[in-house]
Formats: C-alpha cells, structure tokens, sequence
C-alpha cells in the first residue's frame, strides 16, 4: 500500500497550478496583538474568491485581488480570524487577536476545521488558555468543568491511574465507554497495557504544555465521522505548533506541594477497646474469660492489655511534592516552521510510596514544499515512571492500613522493624521489602503531506504511528505478606502495543456565485493495532538484595501474548452553506472491522445537520445587540466496537495441568456478532448578545443504543457463564448549557464561564436477566433503570429495643425485620450524577490576573463497599470510623448504629446503610498570576516574564463523610460505579510557577 | 475536463488502496484457537480431557472449597475461621447470603467441568483407537459423575437412606454446549434421587470404560463413597474391598505426610497435582493459603493462617496419636494457634480419595452389616490405629466414626459425615437448610426454572 502512495504522490506531484485573473495588489503586515510581534504563515484570501497568500517572516504580504473584492480575511490557527473590507488602499495592516471562545475561532473537526460560526454539530472546545498554569496530573483532566457534556471522574488520588471519562451518558454496558482519542488526526491507544485491575492512564505520558486544543466531539454529525468509534464521542488533540516569525524560546517552571484533599476520622485506642469491649461482651467473649483472652487467641499478640495508641488510619498519608520544568523553542518562517519542547514532572504522591516522574521531548516540522505542496509531522517521545501503590482491595493498599487497630503498634518494640503481627497485613511492610514500578516509553509520530491539486482541491494523506510499551517490575521481598512464603517474588512484565493510522483524503472547496460555498471530503483510513506482552515470574531469593528475576532460584510462570484487530474505513462528508445564513451537512462512514465474523464485518454510520444562522436573516439584521443566533439541529448513527478482539468467536486456550498440557474452551463466540448502534439527535442553539458580550450554547439532544454488545448472563449450567451477543437498547438523554460573558471589559477585565449537563440514563431493553454481581457491592444493570444503580437492602436503622439492625422488608419500606435473608432487594440509589459543571471567573487587572474555576456534581450516590468493615459498630477487629462511638447502648436508645456483636454481621452487610450523597463542589483551579512589565525586561532581552501561584482542588463542598466524592473503585468491575473501596482522595496541590519567553 | 481526469485518477488510486486493505481484516488469533480446530484430532480430544482437570484443580472445585468447605461448615468445636474473608465466615457462621461468592464459584466451575466432560464425549467419534476411545470416555463420565456428586451434597438438602429423595436436587447436565445453539436456558434442578441415580451410573459405565487402567480406581473409590452416602453398606462395603484387594494403593508407614507431599503416592487413589506453574493460589485462594500460618527457612510466613484448629478437636485426640503430634502444629507464622500440616505446601499434593478411607468405609459398612468381607472391622480400624501410634482396640460404630473423622480431617468429609449419620453441627439439625448452600443468586436469576432452597428465598 505504501507504494501505491507513493505513487501517487509522484502522479499528483507533476500536475500544474491554475492561472488566476488579476487586477490588484494589496499588501500590509499582520501582526500578533498585544504584544505587536509580526506573525508569519497568517492565510490572507479574498472572500468569495479563491486565491490565497500567507504573510512571510516578516508579517507582510502581498495579494492579488480582482477589482470587484470587497473583504480580505485573515485567518490563522488559534486567532480570531478577521474580515477586513478593502477600501481604496492598497495597504492593508492588521492585528490579529488571540482567541479566547469567540464565535470565529477555528474548531478541529474530524478531518478538517472549521469556523466555530460554521460548526453545525455540537463540539466543546478547550484552548491552551484552558490548561496553561494548571499542574493538570493529565490532559484529560481539563475536561473536567470546563467541557458540557463531558463527565470526568478521576476515579482515586493515586497517580497516573485512567480517569473516566463519559461524552453524554454511559451508550454501553459491555463495551467500552470512553472516547475515542485523537492526536493530531491519528486515533491513539487509550487501553490499558498493565496488569492492573486500576488501570493505568497511556495519556498521562503526554506533556500538557504540548497541547494546543481539545475539541469533544459530541453529537452524530461532529462524531459520525469516526462511524463505528464515535458513539462514546471523540475527544480530538491538537498539538502545539511553530510559527512563523522571530523564534521564541519560553521557559516554564513550577513547584508545590499536596496534601489528601481530606483525611478519615478513626478510634483511637481508647475508644476502640471501649467499642471493642463492648462487641464482644454482647457475644460472652465467645466462650472466653475476657476480652484479653479472646483477643490473644484469636489475634496471636497480647496488645490488648499493652498501651499503645497507633495512628495508622494517617500512616498512608504524608505531604506530596511537585515540580516540572518544561521549555518550548518555536519558529519558523514561511517556508518551514518548527517547535521543539522538552519536558520534565517530577510527582511524589500523598500516598506513601506513589510517585510518577514524567519526561519528554517533542519535536514538529511544517515544511511549505511550494504553493502546491505541504509536508511536515512531529514526533513526540516520553517515558514515564510510575512508583505504584497496590489495587484498592489490597491488603497492602496503603488506605487500608486505617483497618489496623489502633492497639497494635506501627512498629515492633522489640526489634523495631516494622510490626508484622497485625490482625491484617501491615502493608507499609511492602513498601520497605519491595518494589512496584511500572515504566512507559511512548513514541507518537505523524506525518503528513497535503498537496493542492488545484486551488479547491487538496489530496492530504497522513501517517501515524503510536508505540507505546510498558514494563511493570514488581519485587516482594522475604518479609512480606506475598512474598514471605516462597522466600521473595518477583515478576517482570513487558507489554508493548503497537498502533499504525493512516488517513488519506481529497477535499474540495468553492464558493459559487458569492452565495453557494461547498466543501466537500472523501477519504478512507486503516488501522492496525496489536497489543503483545511476556511475562516472568521467579519466587526465591537469596536475599532482598537480589531483585531481579535472574537471581530467582524458581522460575514459577511465564506467559506470552498476542493479539491484534484493524479497522478498515471510509468515509463522506458534504457541506454546503447558502448566502452564509442556511447551512447543510452530511457525512457517511463505512466501517469494516477484524473484531466481527465475515458477514457482519462492516456496519455504515450516516449523519446529516441543518443550521439557521438568523441573525444574518434581512428581518434582524438591524437587530444590533444580536451578534449571533444560530439554529442548528443533526441526526445519525454512530457504533461501537470496543469488545474483546475475537469475541465472536468460541476459542480454545491452553493449559497446563501440573506439567501435562491440556486445552479449555475460554469463551463462546456468536458469529452473528455485529456493531452496536447509536442514534443521536441533537438540537442546538448557539447565540451570542451586545457583540459577544454574553454568548453561549444550548443543546437538547436523545442517543438510544440498540444492539448493545452485551455480555449476556446465562445459567452457569452451561458451562459458560456469559456470551457477548447484540442484546439490549439503552438511551441517555439531556440538556447541555454553556454562558460566557464578558463582564467588564476596560482595564479591569473579568469574565464568567458557566455550564450545566444534565443527563438521563436508562437501560429500556435487556432480554434475559438483570446484571447484578453482587458479592460485597450495589451496582445493577436492568431494565427501565440507569446504568449500574443501587440495588440491594434498604437498612431501616436499629430497632431501640434489642440494638438490632433493622431492615426493611420490601420496597413498600413500611415493614421491617432483623433478618437480613429475608429483606426483599430493592433500588437503593443512583451513581449517576442529575447534573454536572463549572463555573469559572478570570479576573485582570494591570499585570495582575485571576483565575478560578469550580466544578460540581449533584444528585449521585456513592456506596462505601468498605462500609461493613470500617463503619461496622466493631464488628471485627477493623479499626472503625468515629461515628461508630454512637453505637447502641441500652434500651431505648434512639441511634443509627446498632448494638456491637463480635463477628455477628448486626447491620453489617451490604446494604443502604453504607450509600450518601456523592454531590460536590469543588474549587477545582485557582490560579493568581502577575506578568512582568515589559518596560522593566527589554534590557534583560526577555519577551515576557510571568509569576503565579495555583491551587488545584483547594477545597470541596461535600456532605459524603469518606474521604472524596469523586471516586470510582474500578477494580469492582464497569457495573460498579460510585462504589468506594479504601479508595485514595485526590491531592489538594498548591505551586508556584515561572514562566519566562526569550 | 483537465481537472475531472485527475479527480477520476485520484480516485482511482484510493480504491486500489482499500482493495489491498481489506485482506487486513482477516486476523486470526494467536492466544487461543477456533473451536472448529480445537477437537478434530484424538490428541485434540485428549487436550481437552487435560482441560476438565484444570478446571478440577482450581480454587473453585478441589483446590480449596470442596476440601475445604465442608469442614469450615462444620466447623463448630472442630475447625476456627479467624480470616477476613466474609464468604467464608458466612459459611463458619452458617448465614451464607445468595450472592456468596464461594457458593458461587464452586457452582459455576462445577459446570465448566460437565460441559468439558460433555464436550469431550460428543467429541468422542474422532478417536479411532477403541482401547483410547473407552479410557477418555471413562474418565469424562468420572469427571461428570462426580461433579453432580459434589454439587448435589452441598446444594441440596441430605440423602435420606430411608426417604424418596424427591427434595430438590441439581440440574443434571449431560449435553455438551458447542455453540450457542446449545445454550440452555430453563434446567430445571432434578430430584436428589434421580441425580444420585445419574452419579451413580456414570461412575459405573465409567469403571467399565476403565476396565484395563489404573483410572477405575478412582471412580471405584468414588462409588463407594456415594454407596455410603446413601447409606448404601453392602454396595459400598464391596467396592471398597474391591479397592483394596485389587489395587496395588497401600497404607504409607514411613510417614503420615507423605501422601499430601508425595505425588503419585501408593495411598493416593484420586489426587489433584499441583506445581508451581499450576496451583490454586499462594495469597487468596488455597488450602496452604488458608491453613498454614508458620515461617519458612527465609523468614517469610506462609499462609494466612485463617483456618486454625479447635482446641476442643486437638484436645480429642489421644496424647501419643502420631495424627496429633506429626500432622498438627503450634503456627507462628501469621497467626498464632493450631494448624493441620496436612495443607502446609502451596504447590503440595491434594490427596482427594485416599485408600484409608476405603478401609473405613469397609469397616463400617461391615460392621452396621455385622459382616466380616475381606477384614473384620477390628483389623480394618486397628490397621490405621497401629499405623497412628495407637494401641489396638475393639470397635463400636461411635469409635470407628470417631476414627473416621481422626483420620480424615481436614480432607473434606465433616459435612457430609454428620448429614449421613444425621448428627446435629452445634445446634444445627443435620438437615437443616442452613447447613445447605443456596443456589446462586446469579444462577436463580438467569434461569426462571430454578427453585430457591428453603431459607434463602
């Protein structure tokens, strides 16, 4: 295939250009404002016409314009694109503004741009001003509040772990629910490599300061165009790129310190012996004389009768630190433009041996070959390594330390090495007696070419090429939990997941008559992505000195993997605006796939949008304040794909039996298997007032998933306990709102940024039976209910009689009853937030600037799975949270904690005792900034010079009593959401920053 | 004209582009292979057969729960659960919920396990060789049979010897699930008797199909244990004694040990192997996981030492019994207390038919038959005595149940001893559906045909 491109290049190559009717030059500068700096590479064309020039290095240009040209537009990437009317001179001067969110600003379309005024599906934008100065732990992150529509969840405070991420709503139960990511046109891996149930995060590889925009693509007509991949919605990066002009050098440091955005409330020892006490004089001491007795037999230690008050429910914690360096050089002239940054993120988590060092390099190349021809491309290098901390349900999760009694001491008196008689692994051993780090090495490359075959038709072809690997080297010592009885462990895990994109596309662009402009494109892409890793896992060491798998005297597994898929896709899209007010799209894409059986391989993804741009109508064009009222409205059809490579299929792996090797059916394929469907209606309103002193968005939209690729539950009977089969319908439907508005605009600037999502989830078809795993959680997928709602007993507090935990009977909740076998299940809550969003304010003035934005979350609910061990009334030896203390004393007492029973379960199971509300607010960002004069630089030859300090998460709002809100226990499975599980809170980070541009 | 030439050669050359592409999507997997493939062969059906006992070896079946299980169970008095493990201190305290995830896991394998054994017989037409053909076929029917044994003792209320046995038992399954044209989606559960019926006969074609290896024994041994079960003596009392005089399996003297260290051992009749690449588990899952608690030569403790063993128990025992002095320790690893050494090696041996069981089934069946048939029951019981340090003795059936559930301990017989000899488990009636596993919360939910068990509706 390369080749035949190549080829084709050669062909293209030797086609001539197009003679233009002149009549008149027109030259002038364009420069940047602000700062006044001349701006190369600006595109300058006649509107209406065809021909286009770009300023040279020097700013200037110099058009031919027909003598009937009446406007110049002047557009480049990231400034307000500006319309100039040409009057009877020949020079034209003009400045270009930085954009902020004007309706001008150009919008990264699938395959393209455009003009936000043009956009006819529903896209949300972040722009660079959106990220810079934030010690984002990873670009996804801005997302959260900043972007309607789009649901961040960082699922818990360790670092590098993947965020959950969801574009309007949950669109499926078995397949993947998180976007599809693009860089610079090429769609990146985003799956987890590792071998952790946590999976940790490929883009945290990717340097923040990189990014030029993020656009999420939202309905069907922005998404359609990735068909089978755009039901989740696409989220496309852009990166940063040089320009043309003087090169700039710029310089960026910060540094700070975290700390958990909140610490538990545990008994100290005195109150968890009185607890203690009581727990288990309620059961006789079990046949004991006392509470000493049963706690040495049980417990194997006297430390019941020894003082000593541990504080272990802190022990996970300490104070994080935080630096990065990063410097950017870019420049360029007309003819070839360069950015070369490097980057340097040194994270030490607030979790006891979490740390995550991030560095990079990146390089971008764009290369004016002649009129005719582009090429350029950027290779973009990191590595990444992540100190990990065990899963959640781990005893040797950090968090978990706060079940160790406060009784038992952190360290042995005696010999004082860390105490290795605790009623529960003392996991802090696994810190000092081994090893956990995960290492990426990531390379991003792309590169394009784009050749105009005549001035409206452009052939662009691109390659990318995304190799990420990992390696994760784990080492448990002799003296820990899973290590101690084979004498050390220590696993080398070495995944790399090769991904290759190409995309090739014609595009054309006309206008007719000054009235009809068509733009239309065509093109087809291929992916083919595999994903490999080996394994090997050694026990025995001669010592904790040896930590390599080499020195293992056992070589006890090894395992080798292979798998890959490609996607094979076409793609149309038309659009075609009349008299700049009507606006008309459609686009198609033919998606073929390796993850379906031969005669269902390809599935097709249609949409089509309409816009009313009426404020250009004759009737409201004296209408002044209104400076935009645009209509628009799109339907179409979106899939998914994201199921398992080879799950249509029934397979055999192989096995080994003690030495003899053997094969099993691992999983039952449908061949009928086939893409999941999304229709998407969308309804938008964008408007802006009093020259876009107030602007904002409006969209109502409906996406109903049918076919759902399902893991359909079957009785276990057959030997499988679940296919995946086209199953199922669900929707999500909902309201996005977004407002800006420009306060004041003089020397005092501020500005306000708000939006509100809501979103409705419901499952309305799920043949067969309900999903509920059960066990120690909540979560249950049915129908005419939201994905993953609360499901289980309805605790109904304590009966004041007997200390009994009471719960009710059935769902009418007028009944209750002690037994917990007999309460009848019932909906208990929803981890579906009612809405989400943020508000944000940017305040300047002089050299002084301010910036704070908030983000919120309401209406969900968060279920503690830990709930029966930590908020137990002391029913085993779990240290317990401090409302615990108000247990059940006497008759009468009127309390929501039941009597303590030793190893009793009275009130302790999984029920709605343990759900609250997971709302919040949270200051999310606080930035204070104050930039140098330049009168006071120019004699230090210095551009700019910019201090700040910033806060990210300052505080939250919350009335949920854990640790944080915004938690997601992942290892649980994708039905569990809002669940808890000794889940870290996220950092509350304050740093101090520098930057400086030469 | 010019430029519509170009458009059509452009063109042109993207779809001699996608042409070369779309071969790309044929991918085949390299992990695993097509079930089309995987059972076309003798050696493939072989495979398959290794397949069922891996499934067997897991933590799931074997592994740990059915050996461990119904002596947690019946615990009381006899064996502590001191873990953090809530499904399992359900299972201790006798208040198991529908959705414990160990009565979960031990149902759903056992099923895996049929539908292998099924797989395996409807593959059967493929091997040619008739003396292969019956031996595979022998030990799938073993596999099946004693699958819907396991799971007919826990999930369903006791055998009665002297009732019908209309309770409620398991779904017998003896179709294979290929495709999913074979999905079943309404079994109903079968009566008690009819499954034990089905047991029994695919243990008896089984010893047929056996007839010439070694591998008869095993499904003899079974036999005779589910004869027991029924209270079935004069069958069971023959099989064993069968076993006994026509196998070479014989008593180890030299140690006590040896048949849960030692693979292939002369006392070993059914046993799961284990090693360091297969095992069912070294931190969460495990009978040395969960019964060991000492220090091994490096420093490091193994097992969790959840599973300590009752004072009461130990103290029962006589002072010079070499069951107590050589297989029962003081731990010192990750809990104090008393541990069995029986299930002290991660990657040990896990004897599931021992021979010494034969003899005690023979004993007992010849005594409650007051029959003599290869030994008396004295020699039978003194044999194990001797073999234990201990003086000869003249036995009742209390002695030789009690020598029973000495020699025995540990290795998954308490359960289902006291539901035979309908003896209560602490307060607990031998049939009370609280020493009864629900059927799984999940299994209720995807087949409408199943019926709950009493006391977890």
């Amino acid at each position: 295939m390369k080749k035949r491109l190549l080829l084709l290049f050669a062909t293209i190559l030797s086609f001539s250009s197009i003679v233009i009717a002149q009549n008149r030059t027109i030259s002038g500068k364009v420069t940047s404002a602000g700062n006044e700096t001349a701006m190369s590479g600006v595109s300058v064309s006649v509107k209406g016409a065809t021909n286009s020039v770009q300023t040279n290095e020097n700013g200037n240009y110099s058009i031919v314009v027909n003598e009937n040209a009446k406007t110049l537009t002047f557009k480049y990437l990231g400034y307000a694109s500006q319309e100039v009317n040409i009057g009877s001179s020949n020079t034209v001067n003009i400045s270009l503004q930085e954009t902020q969110s004007d309706l001008s600003e150009i919008v990264v379309v699938g395959y393209g741009t455009q003009t936000r005024r043009d956009v006819i599906g529903s896209i949300s934008k972040l722009s660079i001003g959106d990220i810079k100065d934030k010690p984002l732990p990873t670009i996804e992150s801005a997302l959260q509040g900043n972007a309607p529509g789009v649901f961040v969840n960082s699922s818990s405070g360790k670092l590098g772990q993947a965020l959950q991420i969801r574009v309007r709503g949950i669109s499926s139960i078995s397949a993947s629910n998180q976007p599809l990511f693009v860089i610079d046109g090429i769609p990146v891996v985003t799956d987890a490599l590792g071998t952790y149930t946590e999976a940790d995060n490929p883009l945290a590889a990717i340097n923040p300061e990189d990014i030029e925009s993020m656009e999420v693509l939202k309905d069907a007509y922005a998404a359609a165009i990735y068909g089978a991949r755009g039901s989740n919605g696409v989220i496309l990066i852009t990166t940063r790129k040089g320009k043309a002009g003087v090169s700039k050098v710029d310089f960026g440091y910060y540094a700070g310190f975290s700390d958990p955005t909140k610490r538990g409330k545990f008994l100290n020892a005195a109150q968890y012996k009185e607890l203690l006490e009581e727990s288990f004089k309620n059961i006789d001491y079990d046949g004991y004389n006392n509470s000493s007795e049963l706690w040495e037999d049980y417990t194997g230690t006297t430390d019941w009768d020894n003082n000593v008050d541990a504080d272990w429910a802190n022990a996970a914690f300490r104070r994080g630190h935080t630096q990065q360096y990063n410097l950017n050089i870019s420049g360029g002239d007309a003819k070839t433009r360069f950015m070369l940054s490097g980057n340097y993120n040194n994270n030490k988590g607030i979790i006891i041996g979490n740390r995550y060092i991030r560095t990079g390099g990146r390089l971008s190349l764009d290369h004016t070959v002649s009129k005719l021809l582009d090429v350029g491309g950027s290779i973009n290098i990191s590595k990444a390594d992540n100190y990990r901390i065990s899963n959640d349900n781990a005893f040797s999760n950090p968090l978990q330390l706060n079940a160790l009694p406060p009784i038992q001491p952190i360290y042995d008196s005696v010999t004082g090495e860390l105490n290795n008689n605790t009623v529960y692994y003392n996991g802090l051993i696994d810190l000092a007696n081994g090893s956990n780090l995960s290492t990426t090495y990531r390379t991003l490359a792309n590169a394009y070419a784009s050749l105009k075959i005549t001035p409206d038709l452009i052939f662009r072809s691109e390659y990318g090429f995304d190799f990420n690997n990992l390696e994760e080297e784990l080492y448990l010592g002799a003296k820990t939990q899973d290590g101690g009885g084979t004498g050390g462990y220590g696993s080398d895990y070495i995944a790399k997941s090769i991904n290759f994109n190409t995309n090739n596309t014609l595009s054309y662009t006309k206008t007719f008559n000054d009235k009809h402009n068509l733009s239309a494109l065509g093109g087809f892409t291929f992916q083919d992505t595999k994903f490999r890793y080996g394994t090997v896992t050694g026990t025995g060491f001669p010592s904790d000195r040896f930590v390599k798998v080499a020195s293992a005297a056992k070589i006890t597994a090894g395992s080798s993997f292979e798998t890959a898929y490609t996607f094979l896709s076409y793609f149309a899209r038309v659009n075609y605006k009349y008299a700049d007010k009507y606006l008309i799209g459609a686009s198609v894409r033919t998606d073929g796939s390796s993850r379906f059986g031969s005669n269902k391989q390809f599935g097709t993804f249609p949409s089509a949008s309409i816009g009313w741009i009426a404020n250009e109508e004759d009737f409201l064009k004296n209408a002044n304040w209104l400076s935009m009222l645009k209509v628009r409205a799109s339907y179409g059809l979106t899939g998914n794909a994201e199921i398992g490579n080879f799950a249509s299929r029934t397979l055999y792996g192989g096995v080994n039996y003690a030495g003899t090797a053997g094969t099993l059916p691992n999983q039952l394929g449908d061949p009928n298997l086939t893409w999941e469907t999304t229709s998407n209606a969308n309804i938008g309103l964008d408007f802006g007032v009093f020259s876009d002193r107030l602007s904002g968005t409006v969209d109502f939209y409906q996406k109903k998933t049918k076919d759902l690729l399902l893991n359909v539950p079957i009785p276990a009977t057959n030997g499988f306990t679940s296919i995946t089969q086209n199953i199922g319908d669900l929707e999500n439907k909902g309201i996005e709102l977004s407002l800006n508005s420009k306060n004041l605009t003089g020397a005092f600037k501020w500005t306000t940024s708000f939006n509100i999502s809501f979103n409705k989830n419901k499952i309305t078809r799920l043949a067969g039976q309900p999903i509920f795993p059960g066990g120690r959680y909540l979560g249950r997928i049915a129908e005419g209910e939201p994905y993953g709602y609360f499901y289980g007993k309805a605790y109904a507090g304590v009966d004041p009689a007997n200390g009994d935990a009471l719960y009710y009977v059935d769902a009418s909740r007028t009944a209750t009853t002690n037994s917990y076998a007999t309460a009848q299940n019932q909906k208990l809550g929803d981890p579906n937030p009612d809405f989400f969003g943020g508000f944000g304010n940017r305040l300047s003035y002089k050299n002084f600037d301010l910036d704070i934005q908030t983000q919120f979350v309401y209406g969900n609910d968060v279920y503690n799975a830990a709930g029966g061990f930590q908020s137990a009334n002391g029913d085993y030896f779990d240290n317990q949270t401090l409302d615990q203390m108000n247990y059940w004393k006497k008759p009468g007492d009127i309390t929501n904690i039941p009597q303590p029973r030793f190893d009793s379960a009275n009130g302790t199971r999984p029920s709605s005792r343990y759900i609250q509300s997971g709302s919040y607010l949270r200051v999310k960002n606080v930035i204070l900034g104050y930039t140098v004069p330049k009168n006071l630089l120019t004699k230090y030859k210095l551009q700019n010079v910019r201090i700040y300090a910033s806060a990210l998460n300052l505080f939250t709002l919350t009335n949920y009593n854990g640790y944080d809100p915004e938690i997601n226990a992942t290892f649980a499975g994708s039905v569990q959401l809002g669940h808890d599980f000794y889940t870290p809170p996220q950092a509350r980070t304050i740093t101090f920053g520098l930057n400086v541009g030469f | 004209m010019k430029n519509l030439s170009k458009n059509i050669i452009v063109a042109g050359f993207l779809l001699l582009s996608m042409a070369s592409c779309k071969k790309e999507l044929d991918i085949q997997p390299r992990q695993s292979i097509s079930s089309g493939v995987a059972l076309a062969t003798t050696a493939d059906v072989q495979n398959a057969l290794i397949g069922a006992y891996t499934v067997l070896a897991t933590g799931d079946l074997y592994g740990t729960n059915l050996v461990f299980v119904p002596d947690l169970y019946a615990g009381n008095g006899y064996l502590n659960w001191t873990g953090s493990f809530s499904t399992y201190r359900d299972i201790a305290n006798k208040s198991i919920i529908a959705t414990n995830v160990d009565v979960n896991r031990t149902w759903t394998s056992a099923y895996k396990a049929i539908n292998v054994a099924n797989t395996v017989i409807s593959a059967l037409n493929v091997v040619t060789d008739p003396e292969t053909k019956n031996e595979v076929e022998g030990k799938a029917l073993f596999i099946r049979g004693i699958m819907h044994f396991e799971l007919v003792r826990l999930y369903a209320l006791p055998y009665d010897a002297t009732g019908t046995n209309t309770n409620l038992g398991v779904p017998i399954v003896t179709k294979a699930v290929l495709t999913t044209d074979d999905i079943v989606t309404s079994a109903p559960r079968n009566t008690v008797a009819e499954v034990y019926t089905a047991v029994e006969n695919d243990l008896k074609t089984s010893i047929t199909k056996l007839a010439n290896v070694d591998d008869k024994y095993a499904s003899m041994a079974f036999l005779a244990r589910v004869y027991l079960q029924q209270g079935k003596y004069n069958l069971a009392r023959d099989m064993a004694n069968e076993i006994i005089t026509k196998s070479h399996y014989e008593l180890i003297t030299t140690s006590l040990e040896a048949p849960f260290r030692v693979k292939n051992s002369d006392e070993g009749i059914f046993e799961i192997k284990q090693n360091e690449q297969s095992n069912a588990g070294t931190s969460n899952d495990g009978l040395a996981t969960f019964y060991s608690s000492y220090v091994n030569s490096t420093g490091g403790d193994v097992g969790r030492g959840d599973a300590n063993i009752n004072t009461t128990f130990y103290n029962s025992f006589d002072a010079t019994d070499k069951r107590k002095t050589e297989l029962i320790y003081q731990g010192d690893g990750a809990k104090s207390g008393l541990f069995t050494k029986k299930w002290s090696d991660y990657f040990g041996n896990i004897p599931v038919a021992r021979l010494t069981e034969q003899y005690l089934i023979r004993a007992e069946s010849n005594f409650r038959l007051s029959t003599n048939v290869g030994a008396t029951p004295e020699s039978d019981i003194n044999a194990l005595r001797q073999r234990a340090g201990l003086p000869n003795i003249v036995p009742t059936l209390a002695i030789i149940l009690n020598e029973r559930e000495k020699e025995l301990a540990f290795e998954g017989f308490k359960l289902h001893d006291y539901k035979r000899t309908k003896r209560s488990i602490a307060t607990f009636a031998y049939n009370d559906p609280k020493l009864v596993f629900p059927i799984p919360d999940r299994e209720i939910n995807a087949n409408k045909a199943l019926v709950q068990n009493p006391g977890y509706q």
